[in-house]
């Protein structure tokens, strides 16, 4: 029963992917990320479920929070200030989906013979699969979409890709894996922020990163 | 002992943030680099090294960790004492504002002690914590000047470095997946990795340390996933250029150290050599035949440095004893001498607005020092004579000679093009003719600028007179513990 509840969310998760990959707006590609989020931190939920991992609870928890709201909300936000909207991109969408599906093809048979070993069940194995192709699809946003958030975009797939993998295959040690999630969720924050300063003006930019300015804030 | 370096940063920093005068700014980091310089050769002298720390382990000190801590130490205390006068300089000709001041400094030494604790890391993947938070305080760093061209090098060199972490991330994940089928408990520890290496599987662990190695290529800019260097490079202030490609660009490099011994252990280390091969030999291909069209000297240095990292991959590959041994004399030195290069040429760019050759003229009239930087410099990346890089890269060629004669002969036509790029590139600076419209005023070069030109200068002179000089028993430590 659970392995079928997992195989329904892995198919909602290539299909948020396949929306991401396709759509120019980028106020929805914000949606569609939060979404992507959601999705992963819902799988992680029901492996806690079956596990009983209190690490995966907490991973859960975490990308909830940090993935499906606080990220979006301020991408949202800084994106209202700068009134970006639309984007143009390299590959039309039929050639960015082609190429998606290629990429998982590619995965899944080179991944699912060598990871066969360490995992009996095969929702495992299809997991990481997922994991894996996810990363590339990111890649692939970033490598194929021309404005810098939603390249930023590309790299947060990237790394929900990553998180994903992870929580199919391994179970490294719990401190170290809140550490890399803090860690790429620093990165994505300072990208997203960097991206926006692209299209505002630099006082604007440098006013975000100041440290004096975050006291001057604070203060109010 | 490892708490040390996070306390003296502390104080620096608390100093930095509650500090009024850019002065005392530059002072904590002085004096924060001294520390780490100092703490680094106390600990190599009173440790019997290797030392664990913690009991899962995580941290360590040996050799090599303390070679590399004095190192980018050293980068870092020569950026520290150029930046007074520099930093200075970029506030006047507005290219950067007073206020971003503490945000560079407080940058500056969280960029130091995130490197420093990279090389103190026993675990791949707090090694990978740390090495991507370097990229963090990086991109900040470069993003810190009035231009929009900043931010969109910073983005790139965020996107390039921290996507291709990604891949070393899965990397880790599947030898982790691997160590714990064998031990039955997952580690990610170095000294755990080593022993059990022996047992991975043969396609599987080629596949997981190509991912691991992405990463680490991306950071010490090796092809295809150098572009993020050259760009950055030319456009972060130059005490930045000189971190970036002293320290951080090694540090790169450090993980592919850390991962050798790991990946010789496997049956599959012919496959994992011979794509470190390809990608150094590449590296060295597409970076000197870019060279030489390049007449923006910062663009020149991060080709450059494409070039050198290439080089010392080839000769990781081969695993001897000895390659790995000149390779880290080779890396050594090949900090110090960009470190000249970025500095001398901060000097040029404030002098003349720019950094093209083309767009300089009476270079020697106006900025002696800095062009005499930029000769000793140039000459000794080329690995000439006299200098410190000449004996490794002899060996390092000889080495790879052994291995195989063809790429050695393909290197070393490579390598005479990128010694041509900075011939070209020397020879147009000094003679241009160009009038220009207005007369450029003499920039008078802050006491500061000139001290850590000098002190680089002769640093690589008597280096290169005395090798391998003080350093030998050093370095064979740091190479003992890799074999």
């Amino acid at each position: 029963m659970i392995d079928e509840i997992i195989k329904l969310f892995f198919v909602l998760l290539l299909a948020d992917v396949a929306f991401m990959i396709t759509r120019r707006n980028i106020r929805s590609l914000f949606l569609i990320y939060a979404v992507q989020s959601f999705l992963i931190s819902i799988i992680a939920f029901v492996l806690y479920l079956q596990e009983k991992n209190s690490v995966l609870l907490l991973l859960s928890l975490l990308t909830i929070v940090s993935k499906s709201f606080i990220i979006p909300y301020m991408m949202h936000r800084l994106q209202k200030k700068i009134n970006l909207d639309m984007e143009f991109k390299y590959f039309t969408p039929t050639s960015s989906m082609f190429i998606s599906i290629l990429l998982l093809i590619l995965i899944y048979s080179v991944f699912s013979k060598l990871l066969s070993p360490y995992s009996s069940n095969s929702i495992f194995i299809l997991g990481s699969v997922i994991g894996i192709s996810l990363v590339f699809m990111g890649m692939m946003i970033m490598l194929s979409r021309k404005k810098a958030i939603v390249k930023t975009l590309g790299y947060l797939t990237m790394e929900n890709g990553v998180l994903l993998f992870g929580l199919f295959l391994s179970e490294i040690p719990f401190i170290i894996e809140v550490l890399i999630t803090l860690d790429l969720i620093m990165v994505a924050v300072l990208s997203a922020l960097f991206a926006f300063g692209v299209d505002s003006t630099i006082e604007e930019f440098h006013s975000r990163l100041n440290p004096l300015k975050w006291f001057e804030e604070a203060k109010k | 002992m490892i708490i040390a370096f996070l306390i003296i940063s502390f104080f620096a920093l608390s100093l930095i943030a509650f500090a009024r005068s850019h002065k005392l700014m530059n002072w904590a980091s002085i004096i924060n680099s001294v520390s780490y310089i100092t703490l680094s050769i106390y600990l190599y002298n009173k440790l019997s090294l290797p030392v664990y720390y913690f009991e899962n382990r995580f941290f360590f000190i040996d050799a090599l960790s303390i070679f590399s801590i004095f190192l980018s130490s050293a980068v870092f205390l020569f950026s520290a004492i150029y930046a007074r006068g520099y930093v200075e300089s970029l506030v006047k000709t507005r290219e950067m504002n007073s206020t971003n001041i503490k945000l560079f400094y407080l940058s500056f030494n969280l960029l130091s002690l995130t490197v420093t604790y990279c090389f103190l890391s026993n675990n791949l993947a707090l090694f990978w914590i740390f090495i991507e938070l370097t990229t963090l305080f990086c991109a900040l760093l470069i993003a810190v000047l009035n231009a929009k061209e900043n931010i969109l090098a910073a983005l790139k060199y965020i996107f390039i470095t921290s996507s291709a972490m990604i891949f070393t991330f899965l990397g880790l994940i599947l030898i982790f997946t691997m160590v714990h089928q064998i031990t039955g408990s997952g580690s990610l520890n170095l000294d755990v990795l080593r022993e059990a290496a022996q047992k991975f599987p043969a396609k599987l662990s080629v596949i997981s340390f190509t991912f691991l190695l992405i990463g680490f290529f991306a950071k010490s800019g090796i092809v295809p996933f150098h572009s993020w260097m050259p760009h950055s490079y030319s456009k972060a202030p130059s005490a930045i250029s000189a971190i970036m490609s002293g320290a951080i660009s090694f540090a790169g490099m450090y993980g592919i150290l850390r991962v050798l011994p790991i990946a010789k252990n496997t049956q599959s280390f012919n496959s994992i050599s011979l794509i470190m091969i390809i990608f150094g030999v590449l590296s060295i291909g597409i970076a000197s035949l870019t060279m030489i069209a390049r007449r923006n000297v910062k663009k020149l240095m991060g080709f450059s440095s494409v070039e050198s990292m290439g080089f010392v991959l080839v000769a990781l590959a081969l695993g001897t004893k000895s390659a790995i041994y000149y390779a880290l004399l080779f890396l050594f030195f090949h900090s110090l001498t960009k470190v000249l290069l970025f500095l001398s040429a901060g000097i040029m760019h404030i002098q003349y607005g720019t950094i093209h050759a083309n767009k300089m003229n009476d270079v020697l009239k106006l900025q002696r020092l800095a062009s005499i930087g930029m000769v000793a410099g140039s000459i000794s990346v080329i690995g000439l004579p006299l200098f410190p890089l000449f004996l490794p890269k002899l060996y390092m060629l000889a080495e790879i000679g052994k291995f195989s004669s063809l790429l050695l002969f393909s290197i070393l036509i490579f390598l005479l093009m990128s010694a041509s790029s900075f011939v070209i590139f020397l020879s147009k600076m000094f003679s241009n003719d160009i009038i220009l419209e207005k007369a450029n005023d003499r920039f008078i070069v802050p006491f500061t600028m000139n001290f850590a030109i000098i002190s680089l200068i002769i640093i690589l002179l008597f280096s290169g007179i005395l090798y391998p000089g003080l350093i030998n028993n050093f370095v064979k430590a740091a190479a003992g513990c890799l074999v």
